[in-house]
């Protein structure tokens, strides 16, 4: 069929795009904001700001003199344009938030409540999904976490980072920076420096948290950056399924999001963290669209601890993200199932690292990249086996799907093997939609946006398999979601 | 085919210069037993084909040269014209401290040229080897066909083996594959064969050999695929 | 009655190449079964593309005509929808999509474009168990990839499951027999006979006469080097099983 003809019958591309990232909204809310810029009195400000102890505030510095002798990582498949971080504000906070500041009793304000509605995120507890806490973070703050009270019956810790560093000092600083040292990388020495807010949980011995536990980022003001913590600690035969979602408003400024995501996971606990990442991918012409800058790690300490990690990432407009297992203990497991999804100039450079240390360790990573208009897609790993670890074994298995022919798929796969009884097995493929799926589909009435749709969910499938239900079914429409108008 | 040129490497810098002209076939297999360096530049003409096969004995057990013996190979291909083959064969074996590096740079700079890379290596002691793949699929070049394979035995608690294959593809019209893998999943047949009488350490070495005879066979001439796979077989432990 | 597809001076050509159909004139009514046959390269498979709307081949001349409306002008998706249903002579593969997701999609798009709504799940699973017992069809295959794995036999079945499923006005089946052993053919072909209304028609696309065993036709039309050379009754199958294609194209 002729491709005119098809646009003719369809949504105008333009149009589709138009209505397609239907969280680019803006909240409008009295914010209080600091002055932009990044320097050691900034610092002090946020410190200051959020009533820290000194031992944070010299944390904080110690991270800002690192970052100022790092430059930018310049080794991804990526084309970043110059950031200048002293024209970014590192602290905006809802003015509300000042009144009252005591976890669930506080009032959250209607306008806020109202955005996290709209973004399918209620925070009153009797519309929530059953079994569904959350922690929203709006801008540089939590403005509510859900559920706090139920799980606190258990032990189970769920709050916002600053007020873990107030309520439970000793823990948050017993593993802050345990995972992901300050000076690891340029972005989390930023972000130690500058981090404002974010969530914190620890699971105690032997409790299996008995709800999913999630925090929801949502940048809104203009010119801000925003720079969170998750810290999860699962002790001892603890499980923990955790969720983190993102989105942000649909501007033509690049804004800033660079987090640090530490997990440490203890003997025989598990750990499950799934994100469906939306952040704006900006427009179809390249425009706009939050810089994704994150590290994410955990570390699998104790024997036979596990940790799998399931992401769909299809927001954006430049990913650099690696969420990595250190597998210290003795038969730990970690999994990494992930779903990039680029269309129109978005670039992602994303993959896994996962270290081998202990004996018998097992790590399985499957990585599902889908590449679209004149976007880039990489697939960047790292299988690191020591000397140590004896049997370790590793599958990896990449595979890139290339819709149209101005997009790349690229995979950058890196094995170091130290161990003679290792195995690791690596393959990758790169694959189109092929005319004749397409028609065979369309023939059966179903017409070409829908086939894509469908081929790619199909294609797709074992990593969403892998996300919590109510995650899957999002993923699920976000992956069409993102496709439109890639094809015709 | 032509005749296949057998070449046995001097110590030092090496250049090999290949290439082929208008649908010109040619088959080249070099024998590397002293440390040194090759630079492998080929181009190939539109419709040619090469063959190419490389076997590195970095290895104690081989060859007149003094250790250490490490060897580094650089192949550079550039596939210019449509409808060329380039097959790219390494063995390596590698012990004592030695190191073995094969780095190959694939570029399909046009569509419908097809190029495989089938690298096989056994590393002993604190030996080292080091793969770094790289095909690139050049925006146009559609029906490329690319496949590379690197497949790593480790013997050693000292010994490393490091890999890296890359992919950069900006075409969709294209079959490309890669993988690697270290270690070596044998217990089921190494289990078959000891059910079957042979000791534990034979079935080994033959495992070995099988892994290696992969690659060799790749060789078109029956005499020096023979001779190629007595020298490597005495090597093996 | 009435007129299903009525074809008039069907010229085709392949998009960058030679012209294959080179005037085919083909009236097909309401409750009838016609079979196209050929040999190999006459345009047998063209015929059934271009009226499904593949766009390999472009139409240089002539008209079809589908339901009183002009099918050349519809999107391949909208023919599905108009009614028309090929069986493909190469199912294709869909990895990961599972028969029953491709055909909940298949279904509801046709409900919506003739205003329906969308069947719920339990109806829709009612109607799936149905039409595979029609083909003989194992509960199993639900679940698996469209295709995916399906040996020559389970492709052709899958196919008139789907046909079964969409209900068409003209089922064209493209060499449907191809690589099936004598009981898939009887399976094919009784689930092709059970499907048959006065209302509707079957094209059946074939080389061999052995399909239309199974599938008796009312009339057959021999296709040669783009053009429809002769047009007769079932007889004419037996006619080419005896004599080969070679006799008739002689005998013009």
């Amino acid at each position: 069929m002729k491709q005119e003809e098809l646009k003719k019958t369809n949504r105008s591309i333009e149009e589709i795009y138009a209505s397609d990232y239907k969280e680019g909204f803006v909240t409008d809310i009295e914010q209080e904001f600091i002055p932009k810029g990044l320097n050691e009195d900034i610092i002090r400000l946020i410190s200051s700001k959020k009533e820290e102890p000194q031992w944070l505030l010299d944390f904080r510095l110690e991270a800002f003199h690192k970052w100022q002798k790092m430059t930018m990582p310049s080794w991804g498949h990526l084309d970043i344009p110059a950031i200048d971080y002293n024209d970014i504000i590192y602290y905006a906070a809802p003015a509300a938030k000042k009144q009252a500041a005591e976890g669930e009793k506080k009032e959250i304000d209607p306008e806020l409540a109202r955005t996290f509605d709209k973004l399918g995120i209620p925070l009153h507890e009797r519309d929530i999904l059953a079994g569904v806490a959350v922690d929203a973070v709006f801008d540089s703050v939590s403005v509510k976490t859900t559920f706090r009270k139920n799980l606190s019956e258990k032990g189970i810790i769920f709050c916002s980072f600053s007020e873990a560093v107030k309520e439970y000092p000793e823990l948050v600083r017993k593993y802050l920076a345990s995972v992901v040292p300050s000076g690891d990388n340029f972005f989390s020495a930023l972000n130690s420096a500058v981090f404002s807010d974010g969530s914190f949980c620890y699971i105690p011995k032997g409790v299996k948290c008995p709800m999913e536990l999630s925090s929801y980022f949502r940048i809104n003001a203009k010119g801000i950056g925003q720079f969170e913590r998750t810290l999860i600690v699962a002790d001892e035969g603890s499980y923990v399924s955790y969720l983190e979602g993102c989105t942000a408003p649909q501007r033509d400024e690049n804004q800033l999001h660079a987090a640090v995501v530490e997990i440490v996971v203890e003997k025989d606990a598990t750990v499950k963290y799934s994100t469906v990442q939306n952040w704006y991918p900006g427009d179809k012409d390249g425009k706009g669209g939050i810089y994704n800058f994150v590290t994410k790690r955990g570390i699998c300490k104790g024997e036979n601890s596990k940790l799998f990690w399931a992401q769909v990432e299809s927001g954006s407009a430049i990913t650099w993200k690696y969420p990595s297992t250190i597998l210290k203990g003795d038969n730990a497991v970690s999994e990494f199932y992930s779903v990039a999804i680029t269309n129109n100039y978005q670039q992602a450079d994303t993959g896994t690292k996962m270290i081998h240390i202990g004996k018998n360790t097992r790590s399985r990573i499957v990585s599902k990249g889908i590449s679209a208009g004149r976007s880039q897609n990489s697939y960047r790993g790292l299988v690191k086996v020591l000397p140590n670890a004896e049997n370790a074994v590793n599958f990896s298995q990449c595979d890139s799907l290339l819709i149209g022919d101005k997009c790349g798929a690229h995979t950058f796969p890196y094995i170091d093997c130290a161990n003679s009884s290792a195995v690791l097995e690596h393959e990758a493929t790169t694959s189109k939609i092929s005319e004749d799926q397409l028609f065979y589909c369309r023939q059966r009435g179903i017409t070409a946006e829908d086939a894509v749709g469908l081929i790619v969910n199909g294609y797709a499938k074992e990593v969403l398999g892998k996300l919590p239900m109510e995650f899957a079914v999002e993923a699920q429409k976000l992956l069409s979601l993102s496709l439109e108008g890639s094809i015709g | 085919m032509g005749k296949l040129e057998y070449i046995v490497q001097k110590a030092g810098d090496n250049a090999y210069p290949l290439h082929l002209g208008v649908d010109e076939r040619r088959e080249v297999l070099v024998l590397q037993e002293c440390p040194g360096k090759a630079d492998f530049d080929i181009r190939l003409g539109s419709g040619a084909q090469l063959d190419l096969t490389v076997i590195s004995m970095a290895c104690s057990k081989a060859g007149a040269c003094a250790e250490p013996r490490n060897i580094v190979n650089g192949f550079k291909v550039n596939l210019d014209s449509e409808n060329a083959v380039c097959n790219l064969n390494g063995v390596y074996l590698v012990d004592s401290g030695n190191r073995v590096t094969n780095k190959v740079d694939m570029n399909h700079n046009v569509g419908h040229c097809i190029s495989n890379q089938l690298f096989r290596g056994i590393l002993w002691d604190s030996s080292r080897s080091d793969f770094e793949g790289r095909i690139y699929v050049a925006p146009d070049a559609q029906k490329t066909e690319a496949y590379q394979a690197n497949n790593n035995i480790v013997e050693s608690e000292q010994a490393r083996a490091h890999t890296q294959p890359h992919l950069e593809i900006y075409a969709d019209d294209v079959k490309c594959s890669h993988g690697a893998t270290v270690g070596n999943k044998e217990s089921g047949e190494l289990f078959y064969m000891q059910s079957r009488g042979i000791s534990l350490a034979n079935a080994k070495v033959l495992l070995k050999q099988a892994f290696l005879l992969g690659v060799l066979e790749k060789i078109s001439d029956d005499d020096l695929k023979e001779e190629m796979s007595m020298k490597i077989l005495s090597s093996l432990r | 009655m009435g007129k299903i597809l009525e074809i008039k001076n069907l010229h085709a050509k392949l998009k960058e190449g030679r012209e294959i159909l080179k005037g085919i004139d083909l009236t097909i009514n309401e409750g009838e079964v016609h079979a196209i046959m050929g040999p190999n390269g006459a345009g047998k498979s063209t015929l059934s593309a271009v009226l499904a709307g593949r766009d390999t081949f472009e139409v240089t001349e002539g008209e079809v005509t589908f339901m009183g409306e002009n099918l050349l002008e519809m999107l391949p998706e909208q023919r599905s929808w108009a009614g028309i249903f090929l069986g493909f002579q190469y199912p294709v593969e869909i990895p990961g999509v599972s028969n029953t997701n491709f055909m909940k999609a298949a279904v509801n798009e046709h409900r919506k474009a003739k205003g329906l709504p969308e069947l719920s799940a339990a109806e829709f699973i009612r109607m799936m168990k149905e039409k595979m017992a029609i083909v003989q069809m194992n509960q199993s295959f639900s679940s698996r990839g469209v295709n995916v794995g399906f040996s020559g036999g389970e492709k052709k079945r899958n196919e008139i499951f789907q046909m079964a499923m969409l209900s068409p006005k003209l089922a064209i089946l493209d060499e449907t027999d191809s690589g099936l052993d004598v009981d898939a053919l009887r399976i094919v072909g009784n689930g092709v006979t059970q499907l048959k209304t006065p209302q509707n028609a079957s094209l059946v696309i074939t080389h061999y006469q052995r399909l239309l065993d199974y599938i008796v036709p009312d009339i057959i039309h021999i296709l040669y080097d783009g053009r429809i050379v002769r047009t007769s009754g079932a007889e004419l199958a037996r006619e080419v099983e005896d004599k080969g294609y070679d006799w008739i194209i002689k005998s013009l």
